[in-house]
């Protein structure tokens, strides 16, 4: 009686089976991707992959969740928005590194990231590669995945970059605010210097780990030689136009071409001083910025050793009142939507649509571009694209899906 | 027909049952020649679980591979000999690190380094994060290893760092090395008239977050009232990964009875070290006394800050640990015509398991640094000498596996099963 039913049993549970591997191993051929169907629906938001954010700085008290937590970034506002994913910065100044201090640095911030996560389950994810990514998009969470913004983080070993692979590091940028012994930083004379030794073989490791290498801040000899020795796509997360606001970090039409060539992908950064020039002419002038605690004064700290990091917080809350009020008036003069439609529409003309994507730097800088100040806003950008002309699935590109196919490709092809 | 298949199920249970006891319990009856040799029929071999060693260090140190037979004291070869089945692979962090911040990177460095190590024989050696991944690398006959830091001075008082290492697979600390640190006080204190201070209260922070994560803490090198406060607020139980007692030789750093049972009365585990003999030995230990006081590795007793040139410090610390191991190797020279027999080692397993109870005794080795050891079990090799010994001296077959490594797991599983669920 038994055997009677088990053998009709076991041929269904082996069609099943065979069905939903045959279905899966269809599904990804199909030439519609899930992505874009989902962009096609009209009333609904488009999935947005943030190219550079800081969202759970281990310098940012309270937490992301809270409505106080930042005027830029909240989590009920990235939902709002229709944030996707986004690369979670940890950023490292150069003092950490002068003084031996980056690789714990960037462990609290690495621990500031889980913690801040663990707190969400129901809204935000970690996520180490695309599939990852895309299962979190399914059950409608943010993915968070894990940046560095300054290799100088990893103190010039490779085994501690395995490390922190091995910990989620999935994106970081080669230059912070100073050159390195990587390369040269945007802040320099004409094309800067190139690639050094040491920094090739940290592109070669990088590659192998499948970790983004991400040119911001980078001077245009160094982002060359990266792009000529780089084995996978690499990424440029906040940088605009040169051919509009002729500026450091803004890349030129021949950068773009070659980085397309590449396969990459290019944000444009709801930076004020990136796409408008009047506010960068007025405010930054391509001044070199040094290092965020010490300026451009000498980096080795030559103190009481036990009062290292009171010595940071001080020089950290120096001139607190005056950034303040700087702040303030730099706000007065936040330039409009359609300067930063621009450069995207700049960089679609020149590669099409599929190496252009948006970054916000929420925490990174404190103004923004109107219609584009909190992470509320991020379909803004899709509707003024929309306005422009531009179809949904160009839109859908733009506003993450171009940044997924580079990740996914990055990740998808190391060889670790 | 039926009959027939009982008998030949009867007569092979018989047979493997007898096979199996003859191979048990002949074992201490077998010349010494069988047992140190690879060759002739495979004998039955317990499972060790070596609370604390450092061949990866060495290896770090060396510049060479844990497969090589560079290491006297250690090979992979030599380890599968020995019937060495897991261990807690220590990193090592001197204060010195700490002092000049270069210890969270160095951490890092170590366990990228044992990472590599492992990755290079991936037939031979898996990492273990809990008891479960030991028993199925046992089953494939692999060695697990556990990530462990001697010196709780790696994380730089930084409570952020530990999850950071927990989720790289750390699951060992030895809070104390060498020098008193943020956490406590070491065993060469002479403060508290030897009792050395307590526990602080960032260590209790530490203590703390080790429950929460699921770590072991390792009260090897502490100081004795550092030792009892962390008892006290650890609420799982802790080990003491390389220790002897006090009631066999008198002597700074060896514990007490009452220690040990307070330790083994929450759960905890004590190891006899083998690559330790002034701490088992009488007269070893009367004729290299040591110097009891706290030595940094790379500093000695000078200064612990690096006043030098910044760049230059890595170069600073290797010179320093060459230095080391020529003076290390030169001691091992001098004192190894007097190593001590393997008995004295026993004694000291013997008189814990009266004190505590078979249930709360471990072994060691300190493998990794050049050493003077005790005879018949000077490399990993020859740990199974250690079961002949026991089961000389009378043990049972289940209390030797208890001692070899049974007891070692079984705490190693407790901690780690009794961490509250991680929340990050």
């Amino acid at each position: 009686m038994k055997a009677r039913f088990a053998v009709p049993l076991a041929l269904v549970l082996g069609l099943c089976l065979a069905l939903y591997f045959e279905l899966g191993s269809v599904l990804p051929s199909l030439s519609i991707p899930l992505e874009t169907v989902y962009a096609q629906d009209s009333t609904s938001k488009f999935w947005v992959f943030d190219g550079h954010m800081h969202p759970t700085s281990s310098r940012q008290s309270g937490n992301m969740g809270d409505a106080d937590y930042s005027f830029q970034f909240t989590l009920p506002k990235a939902i709002e928005g229709g944030l996707g994913a986004g690369f979670f910065n940890s950023g490292v100044d150069e003092f950490y590194e002068a003084n031996h201090l980056a690789v714990k640095e960037i462990l609290r911030g690495f621990d500031s990231f889980y913690r801040q996560i663990a707190l969400y389950p129901d809204q935000v994810g970690v996520a180490t590669d695309a599939q990852q990514v895309r299962a979190l998009r399914r059950q409608g969470k943010i993915a968070g995945i894990l940046s560095i913004e300054g290799a100088i983080a990893i103190e010039s070993d490779l085994g501690v970059l395995r490390m922190l692979h091995r910990l989620g590091l999935r994106e970081m940028n080669l230059v912070h605010n100073l050159k390195n012994n990587i390369g040269d930083v945007m802040y320099t004379d004409g094309k800067g210097s190139g690639l050094t030794a040491y920094g090739r073989e940290l592109v070669a490791e990088m590659n192998r780990l499948g970790i983004l290498i991400d040119l911001s801040h980078t001077a245009e000899q160094t982002i060359f030689d990266v792009m000529a020795a780089s084995t996978q796509p690499v990424a440029t997360t906040h940088s605009g136009v040169r051919a509009l606001v002729d500026r450091p970090g803004n890349w030129s039409d021949e950068m773009i071409q070659t980085l397309a060539r590449k396969n990459g992908v290019i944000c444009v950064a709801f930076l004020p001083q990136q796409v408008s020039r009047e506010y960068d002419a007025k405010w930054h002038g391509g001044r070199q910025r040094g290092s965020g605690i010490m300026g451009l004064e000498p980096l080795v700290y030559r103190g009481d050793p036990t009062k290292i990091y009171d010595f940071i917080a001080e020089k950290r809350a120096g001139g607190g009142s005056g950034r303040a009020e700087m702040t303030r008036r730099r706000r007065q003069d936040i330039p409009p939507l359609s300067n930063l439609i621009d450069h995207i529409d700049y960089i679609v003309r020149l590669v099409g649509a599929d190496h252009v994507g948006i970054s916000s730097d929420w925490g990174g800088y404190p103004v923004n571009i109107q219609g584009i100040e909190n992470a509320g806003e991020y379909q803004n950008i899709a509707q003024a694209l929309l306005g422009r002309g531009y179809s949904r699935e160009d839109v859908a590109k733009i506003m993450g899906e171009n940044l997924l196919r580079v990740f996914d490709e990055v990740v998808s092809t190391a060889r670790n | 027909m039926k009959r027939f298949t009982v008998r030949l199920l009867i007569l092979g249970g018989l047979f493997l049952a007898l096979s199996y006891s003859l191979q048990l319990f002949s074992l201490p009856f077998w010349p010494e020649f069988l047992t140190s040799h690879a060759q002739g029929p495979e004998i039955k071999k317990f499972f060790v679980f070596d609370a604390h060693m450092h061949p990866m260090s060495a290896a770090y140190r060396g510049g060479w591979n844990i497969g090589d037979s560079a290491d006297p004291q250690f090979s992979l070869s030599m380890a599968r000999q020995g019937g060495l089945g897991a261990v807690f692979v220590n990193t090592s962090i001197d204060e010195f690190y700490a002092f000049n911040h270069i210890a969270v990177k160095e951490i890092l460095r170590q366990f990228n380094h044992v990472y590599g190590q492992i990755a290079m024989y991936p037939d031979q050696i898996g990492m273990a994060r809990n008891a479960q991944e030991v028993r199925e690398l046992q089953k494939q006959g692999k060695l697990a290893v556990i990530l462990s830091i001697s010196g709780g001075s790696a994380i730089e008082s930084d409570l952020t760092v530990l999850p950071m290492l927990h989720r790289l697979g750390l699951r060992l600390i030895s809070p104390m090395h060498f020098y008193e640190n943020s956490i406590g006080d070491v065993g060469t204190s002479t403060k508290n008239n030897g009792m050395g201070s307590g526990l602080t209260p960032f260590g209790r922070d530490f203590v703390a977050e080790m429950n929460r994560l699921g770590i072991v803490i390792d009260l090897a090198h502490a100081s004795e009232q550092t030792s009892r406060d962390i008892i006290e607020a650890s609420t799982q139980p802790v080990i003491n990964s390389h220790v002897a007692a006090r009631g066999v030789l008198d002597r700074t750093g060896n514990w007490s009875d009452e220690m040990m049972r307070v330790l083994a009365r929450k759960g905890g585990v004590i190891c006899v070290p083998t690559g330790l003999p002034q701490r088992v030995s009488r007269a070893f230990s009367e004729k290299y006394p040591g110097r009891g006081v706290p030595r940094s590795r790379i500093t000695g007793t000078g200064p612990l800050l690096y006043t030098g040139d910044p760049s230059q410090i890595y170069d600073f610390i290797n010179e320093r640990n060459q230095e080391n191991e020529l003076r290390l190797e030169a001691q091992r020279r001098e004192r190894y015509p007097d190593i001590p027999p393997l008995s004295d080692y026993i004694e000291h397993v013997d008189y814990m398991v009266k004190v505590m109870g078979v249930d709360h005794v471990g072994i060691s080795s300190d493998w990794g640094y050049p050493k003077a050891l005790v005879k018949g079990i000077e490399n990993a090799g020859e740990y199974q000498n250690i079961a002949q010994a026991l089961l000389r001296r009378g043990y049972s077959d289940e209390d030797v596996a208890k001692i070899m490594g049974g007891n070692v797991l079984r705490f190693f599983d407790e901690v780690v099963k009794t961490a509250p669920k991680l929340t990050n």
